[in-house]
């Protein structure tokens, strides 16, 4: 579980942790949009350059960057390795049947490959930085104009920020009573695919019934301090747009603006 | 002294079940005062702070919060006069961080978030928890999440604080931290504390002891008075204090002790007078 | 079945940024048959230590004896089944783990998993559904219909239907009213009696230490900071309160009566009332002697 670096948070002060969730989450889905756009050497070590600045605004070290990809290495290679073999046009360098390896071919892979790790590098970006519950928060602000048709969106961030809080609660309980199912004699992880999953009921059921009693007691807490649904609740957290989500928004138009000269250059 | 609450004939029971949890209670509760209702488990204590809060319905009788009486229409006002904190520090904690749980009551009541910044604050201070305003509630203990709790009372300004057995699950430093906040709102802003409680400890620090037994209030008298009944107290399957305790072996030891109830300091007092005596 | 900890390291997630040390050098000894308390703050390293009594924890450095087992980083998970059934652990809220239909399938879940027959398992949670005073009426009965006292005796016997030699109890009567409490731990010490059990406790109530234990661990931030009889622990007051740790009501009474009155000298520190009864009567016809 320690080893998936994706969807991990690392709290921190940089210039990146202050930015506003809402800037962040939209600019970094344009940014995974332009990749896209790039379509030469010189765009792509445009956009290259551009995330390793923003690596170093982060001040997170290259490794959980790089941790981050090794989850995927095998689909970005195989990927990588269907264009080169089945990318035709300009000089063969080899052949054999439906295979080759030409030059438009290698090139295509070369490019395959840095948008898989630009849009993975990217996104942990976004996750690094950003709680997940920032960037819930951040999802109901931008959700708010579908509240005209209806759609409960206040209750919906309600629901998600407990869940996130409870996660860790969760967890602990988890473990609490695989703990004491192994003292009753179970071996987790141990046997083959019937064993396992007969070692799941044990396990599985107490975290039900916990989880059902836990929401109970919440509910009424909840109902004792007065919630009685989204409607005339105000917000206690809230995110301020600064100079710096403004700030970031030109830096990003001007990346844009320089890659759509450069494709055509 | 002016009743914040007062119950009349109260009789509950659960859907599931065919006996009466308790019948025909009456109990009122003055402005200011700590009332601490003891009772075995089951004994229907909890289900009393809940009927009071309207989170359950009576089968019979009425319950009036600050001469208001608790039913369908009034009660969202009643909940803004009573404050409660209920066992599992765990699960009461709804905010994502120590400020915002604060918050969740006078979100709920659609206060202005700067006023809510301004009571947040005052809140924590006073339960000393300001500094981990932004901590989330997994990095917290037992006794730290009961006082961010109570921070969320108090910064709803309710008349009535309930405790439903709130310290039971704490460890004795945490415990200790949660009573002192309790002691300084009892006494110094007049808050009226209800504690449900085994703890006999905290139920002696209270002004008045009523005792739930078989669906009927036993006994509804001083601590003094409630705890020289010792005896009686064991066989309802409640405590007593130590004082009470050692009565009790001395007098399995044919020492003649005092009939009524003596603290700590009292039966120090005692045993001296009665070595000299001698 | 004694048990014998030899300079015990243990670090949580060591390894990562998030690297936290629980138990440092602990060396310890804990007597067949005897009935040992481990007090200690929350974060003391309480509840780590009581892990790697079952071998839920490996120590990252130095090494366990459990009768004739030995427990070191290297030991496989494998080797750790025989351990399991030597030693039971009763958990905080133990009632958590319940999950069968009823309460006697619930209470054979353990046999059943250490190699017993379906029809053995059923007979040994029988018997000790019987040991823990369940009335024969919830056999049958969904565990998750009984009452909480109920509930945490289903738990209890459930590790007791392994039949362990080492009982260890982590808080075991957290959350129960007074008669609850006081039944389960009699039920314990009579248990402890008639089954020649070694028990563990950990527990925070000073006054239960002093009335069931006879060997005392204290822990402080991983580290061993005493392991001696609970006379000897609790006659230091100071030391005590140094370490924010309380006294059994007895002893506290004991040390009150004798700050007023000189008079009041215990020669052995009282630590229960009866205790504490028996020697003030003592001290009483003391004095009535001397006046005559």
């Amino acid at each position: 579980m320690n080893k998936i670096i994706l969807g991990r948070y690392i709290p921190g002060k940089s210039f990146l942790h202050r930015l506003d969730p809402r800037s962040k989450l939209v600019l970094s889905f344009l940014f995974i949009l332009i990749i896209f756009f790039a379509n030469n050497w010189r765009t792509y070590i445009l956009l290259g350059i551009f995330t390793f600045f923003c690596i170093l605004l982060s001040k997170i070290s290259l490794g959980f960057f790089l941790k981050g990809v090794r989850p995927l290495i095998w689909l970005i290679l195989f990927t990588v390795v269907l264009q080169i073999f089945f990318t035709r046009g300009g000089p063969t360098y080899w052949q054999f049947g439906p295979l080759s390896i030409t030059h438009f071919g290698l090139v295509n892979g070369g490019y395959v490959f840095c948008r898989f790790v630009l849009i993975i590098f990217m996104s942990t970006l976004l996750t690094l930085t950003t709680s997940p519950l920032e960037i819930a928060d951040a999802l109901e602000n931008l959700m708010l104009p579908l509240k005209k048709f209806k759609v409960p969106v206040y209750e919906i961030s309600l629901m998600i920020s407990i869940a996130l809080r409870f996660v860790p609660t969760l967890m602990d309980e988890t473990e609490k009573i695989m703990n004491a199912q192994r003292a009753r004699g179970v071996n987790f992880g141990e046997g083959g695919l019937i064993k396992q999953l007969k070692a799941i009921v044990p396990l599985l059921i107490p975290l039900f019934v916990g989880a059902f009693n836990r929401a109970e007691d919440l509910a009424t807490a909840m109902e004792a301090r007065g919630y009685r649904g989204g409607e005339g609740r105000t917000k206690y957290r809230f995110h301020a747009w600064h100079k710096n989500d403004t700030l970031s928004c030109i830096i990003f138009g001007l990346l844009a603006a320089i890659l759509l000269f450069l494709r055509s250059w | 002294m002016q009743n914040v609450i007062e119950i009349s004939d109260l009789s509950f029971r659960y859907p599931q079940q065919t006996d009466d949890l308790f019948a025909h209670i009456d109990l009122t509760v003055g402005k200011g005062e700590w009332v601490a209702l003891i009772g075995h488990n089951g004994s229907g204590k909890s289900t009393i702070a809940r009927l009071i809060d309207g989170l359950l319905v009576p089968n019979k009788g009425t319950i009036k919060v600050c001469g208001l009486q608790v039913n369908e229409k009034n009660v969202w006002q009643v909940r803004k006069k009573v404050g409660m904190v209920f066992q599992n520090p765990d699960n009461q904690f709804v905010g994502a961080n120590v400020e915002e749980d604060v918050a969740f009551g006078l979100e709920n009541q659609g206060i202005a978030r700067s006023q809510m910044q301004l009571r947040v604050k005052k809140a924590l201070k006073k339960v000393s928890m300001w500094e981990f305003a932004k901590h989330e509630p997994a990095n917290l203990s037992g006794g730290q999440k009961q006082r961010v709790a109570l921070a969320g009372i108090i910064a709803m300004k309710p008349e009535i604080l309930i405790l439903d057995e709130a310290t039971s699950m704490l460890d004795p430093e945490g415990k200790k931290d949660v009573i002192q906040i309790i002691q300084e709102l009892n006494q110094q802003e007049n808050f009226t504390v209800i504690s449900i409680t085994h703890d006999i400890d905290e139920a002696a620090l209270a002004g008045r002891v009523v005792v739930l037994n078989d669906g009927k209030i036993l006994q509804d008298a001083t601590p003094k008075k409630v705890f020289s009944r010792g005896e009686k107290l064991l066989s309802v399957g409640l405590d007593v204090p130590f004082s009470e305790k050692l009565k009790t072996a001395l007098k399995k030891e044919g020492i003649q002790v005092p009939e009524n109830y003596l603290t700590k300091k009292g039966m120090v007092d005692w045993l001296c007078q009665y070595v000299s005596k001698k | 079945m004694s048990i014998r900890f030899e300079k015990v390291n243990y670090i949580y997630q060591q390894a990562t940024p998030f690297e936290h040390q629980a138990l440092y050098d602990i060396t310890l000894t804990i007597p067949t048959g005897s009935y040992t308390a481990i007090v200690g703050h929350t974060g003391s390293g309480k509840s780590t230590l009581l892990q790697h009594l079952n071998g839920l924890l490996k120590p990252v450095s130095g090494r366990i004896i459990i009768g004739d087992q030995e427990i070191t980083s290297l030991t496989k998970n494998k080797e750790l089944g025989t351990l399991r059934k030597h030693v039971g652990v009763v958990f905080q809220f133990p009632e958590a783990q319940l999950f069968e239909e009823t309460v006697l399938k619930d209470i054979a879940f353990a046999p059943k998993n250490f190699g017993s027959s379906e029809q053995e398992a059923l007979e040994t949670a029988r018997q000790m559904a019987k040991l823990v005073d369940l009335p024969e009426y919830v056999f049958n009965k969904s565990p998750f219909e009984l009452s909480g006292g109920q509930m945490r005796r289903v738990a209890i016997a459930g590790v007791l239907a392994m039949k362990p030699e080492v009982l260890v109890l982590d808080e075991p009567t957290a959350g129960l009213d007074p008669k609850g409490r006081i039944e389960i731990m009699d039920m314990f010490q009579n248990l402890k009696i008639q089954q020649h059990l070694t028990i563990i406790l950990v527990t925070h109530q000073m006054d239960d230490v002093a009335r069931y234990a006879d060997n005392v661990i204290v822990l402080e931030k991983g580290h061993l900071l005493a392991n001696n009889f609970p006379e000897k622990i609790f006659s230091d007051s100071k030391w005590l309160q140094e370490h924010h740790l309380a006294l059994p009501q007895a002893t506290r009474f004991a040390k009150e009566l004798q700050k007023r009155a000189d008079s009041f000298n215990f020669s052995k520190v009282p630590l229960t009332e009866e205790e504490l009864a028996i020697q003030l009567i003592q001290r009483i016809n003391e004095v009535k002697q001397n006046d005559e």
